[in-house]
């Protein structure tokens, strides 16, 4: 019993362990720079900033 | 963007820490418990259960007794479990060492059954009330389980010893007795093991001063 | 605002028709499937809240007693409709924000047909008999296999589509849905393994228990259904979120404090108290993420709530937002001792349960629904009356549900701890409330009925398409030179 909690403990640190890798990754990446154009990065030149994407909104808006 | 630096690491590794302080903590702090002798008797308690006793917890778990009733008895000081007579103290973590499949519970749509092996011996109440809470308790919202019963034709020497005395609103048609199966049996047989509050493990003194409000 | 290169225009049309085509079968099937375990679910809900105030009804056979279709309901809910619901809304939304197609089809084929079987053979265990009776997690062991196993292809494609995503920003949804994807298999494994198939000493489960349970709500449906409130509301009405640091605030706060939560479900039990109070203070600082959401969004809507009366999908999707924060809320108040006190053991628990995975995450979920079907099948839904007649019968149904057993719930709390009052007085007065929740439960039940005829018929009409659907219609007015095929 004592057995199986070591071994879900190894495995939580393994993959606690990505996600602090993950994080690191992502700092020298630039991911926390710049976040209102992280904001915008939903946004394509199809669908832009300021147009609705739901066909009963633009039906209303248009 | 150096505060972000601290917050996220932090996050990460509480993720973990919280399994350890969650998960780890309670498996090594409670999942280690023996028995010990009994400081009157020398009985190892709390005892384990039969093997018709543990088919009958097997029974409870399958029919989902747990969604409505609980099993554990609370302080004076903080419920009022012990004054309804759910348990003369307070049950404690050793005292569930024996259950297998800890039946705690979250619900009391229905009492508390700690203690029901104390408050509740009778075998012939079980029966009946198993086979139509109604019988017993009129009011009940419990299941009704037929199904853990057999209803059969009767013999030709009369009833069997074993057949349920149901009264007419809730007995089958003449010519027919319902008996107990095993399962049932065993179940009952379980329940009247429920007797969680009266070991006398080493935490139980603490647990008897706080029988009082 | 109008484009003003009309390049640039077509590229990014083309991207994202080629992203909602290559996810038109996978997350399609996942979609479509959650919608099966909903009207499954909906019926074993609906048994199991008739038989508490009339416990004789189709009460003969094991199969259908209160014991067994309780816990079918409860499982087939959280793992046959919202998790299938949660896998297909998240590989769209993390496929969409990589900007790359799913490339996965013949292995995600194959793990919705082993999440479909995992939920079938589960839900049809515990019927049989063979439920663990650990709460929520009463599949039996069998079922466990085909859902690791399934789950393990999922995020392998989400794994895929992270690797090879175009450059740039990871939007805050991304993060939400690819912790999500590694958290609930690191949840279902470490419960899976310590409670069921070498369970820990049975004083030691309910921690384990409920450390699952509560992060099985905040860090499996929260982030999906979070995630999907960040994206659809700005996408809707075409407004970036209002603060991206706030809502990278709420994502690590989430992240730190949930986690922690699980023990208030277990206060005043046989547990060591530091523990449960440690639950108690992560379940109070839970205001933290929920007011950076609740504000984020706020602000985000202001000047455009007009938009829900015209937009359905942004009206299930605020629904459920705003849902998100009164449960967080009401969670926070009910860990307090004090509250606990009175609603501990009774069903005010079960109102707030639902408040959560009904009216936050099912709601929001339905509103992602709504906005990614007609993407992924290129035309739209058949009829704004069927929509009306999911969205009110369910937002009625459950302000009917949890106002009924909170209210129910609270005063079986206040006669519970006065030891004077007879335990069949209590059952008593609990019976118009049950009564009433399955009057909530019936009109939720006529959503459920009213979403999946919108689906069948929405699937149904393949040669209809073009004509009807406003959307593309539309689109081709503006340029002419769309590439919206008509195929």
């Amino acid at each position: 019993m004592f057995g199986a909690a070591l071994v879900v403990l190894i495995v939580m640190l393994l993959l606690g362990g990505a996600a602090l890798g993950a994080f690191w990754w992502a700092m020298s990446d630039g991911q926390f720079e710049d976040p209102e154009e992280a904001a915008r990065s939903i946004f394509t030149p199809e669908e832009p900033v300021g147009v609705p994407t739901d066909p009963a909104l633009r039906e209303r808006e248009e | 963007m150096n505060r972000f630096r601290w917050i996220f690491a932090g996050s990460i590794l509480t993720f973990v820490s919280a399994w350890c302080g969650l998960v780890l903590l309670p498996v090594w702090g409670l999942g280690d418990f023996e028995q010990v002798p009994d400081p009157g008797t020398g009985e190892m308690i709390p005892p384990e259960l039969s093997s018709l006793e543990e088919r009958g917890r097997d029974v409870y778990v399958a029919d989902g007794c747990i969604y409505c009733h609980s099993q554990q008895v609370h302080p004076a000081r903080a419920r009022t479990d012990i004054e309804r007579g759910w348990g003369s103290r307070r049950t404690v973590a050793r005292d569930y060492m024996n259950h297998g499949r800890a039946q705690m519970g979250t619900m009391r749509t229905g009492p508390d059954l700690s203690n029901i092996g104390v408050r509740n011996p009778s075998e012939t109440w079980h029966f009946l009330h198993l086979y139509n809470p109604r019988i017993t308790s009129p009011g009940s919202i419990m299941a009704p389980f037929p199904f853990l019963f057999e209803k059969r034709k009767t013999g030709a020497g009369g009833a069997s010893p074993d057949a349920l005395q149901l009264p007419p609103e809730f007995a089958p048609e003449e010519g027919y007795e319902v008996v107990p199966t095993e399962d049932v049996r065993a179940l009952v047989a379980y329940l009247q093991s429920l007797k969680l509050s009266s070991y006398d493990v080493p935490e139980a003194a603490k647990a008897r001063i706080e029988t009082k409000p | 605002m109008t484009p003003s290169d009309p390049e640039a225009v077509r590229k990014s049309r083309q991207e994202r028709l080629e992203v909602d085509r290559a996810a038109r079968w996978p997350v399609g099937m996942f979609l479509g499937s959650s919608l099966f375990w909903l009207l499954a679910g909906s019926v074993l809900a609906l048994l199991a809240s008739i038989k508490l105030h009339n416990p004789g009804f189709l009460a003969e056979a094991g199969w259908l007693t209160f014991g067994r279709v309780r816990p079918a309901h409860l499982n087939t809910m959280a793992y046959g409709w919202l998790s299938t619901a949660g896998i297909g809304i998240g590989l769209w939304m993390l496929s969409r924000l990589c900007r790359v197609p799913i490339a996965d089809h013949s292995s995600l084929t194959l793990a919705a047909v082993l999440w479909n079987m995992g939920n079938a053979v589960g839900t049809f265990g515990i019927l049989r008999g063979d439920s663990t009776a650990i709460e929520w997690l009463e599949y039996p062991t069998y079922a466990a296999p085909f859902l690791l196993a399934s789950f393990a292809f999922v995020v392998l494609a989400g794994v895929n589509l992270v690797r090879n995503r175009r450059p740039g920003h990871i939007y805050i949804s991304q993060w939400y849905i690819f912790a999500a994807f590694f958290w609930f298999p690191m949840l279902y494994f470490t419960a899976h393994g310590l409670l069921v198939l070498l369970p820990v000493q049975a004083p030691a489960q309910p921690p384990v228990n409920w450390w699952f349970a509560h992060n099985a709500l905040g860090l499996w449906f929260t982030p999906i259904g979070l995630a999907a409130a960040y994206y659809l509301i700005p996408k809707i009405i075409g407004r970036p979120i209002h603060s991206y640091y706030l809502s990278a605030i709420g994502f690590w706060s989430l992240a730190f404090f949930y986690a922690w939560n699980g023990m208030h479900h277990l206060i005043g039990g046989p547990y060591p108290a530091f523990l449960i109070t440690a639950s108690v203070v992560a379940s109070v600082m839970m205001f933290i993420p929920v007011v950076t959401v609740a504000i984020n969004h706020h602000f985000t809507m202001k000047g455009h709530f007009k938009a829900l009366l015209w937009s359905p999908t942004l009206r299930f999707v605020v629904f459920g937002a705003m849902s998100y924060t009164l449960v967080s809320v009401q969670g926070s108040l009910t860990a307090l001792r004090s509250v606990n006190h009175v609603t501990h053991f009774t069903h005010y628990t079960v109102a707030h349960a639902h408040l959560g995975v009904y009216a936050f995450a099912s709601m929001s979920f339905f509103g992602a629904i709504y906005y990614i079907m007609p993407r992924l099948l290129e035309r739209e839904w058949p009829s704004r009356w069927l929509i009306r007649l999911h969205f009110w019968p369910s937002a009625i149904g459950i302000a009917i549900y949890w106002l009924s057993l909170t209210h129910g719930g609270g005063l079986q709390g206040l006669e519970l701890n006065r030891g004077t009052t007879p335990f069949m007085e209590i059952v008593e007065l609990t019976l118009p409330y049950l009564g009433a929740r399955s009057v909530g439960g019936s009109l939720m039940a006529l959503g459920h009925a009213a979403f999946a005829a919108s689906f069948i018929w929405m699937l149904a009409r393949r040669g209809l398409q073009g004509a009807e659907a406003t959307l593309f219609k539309r689109r081709a007015e503006e340029a002419p030179d769309t590439l919206t095929a008509r195929s």
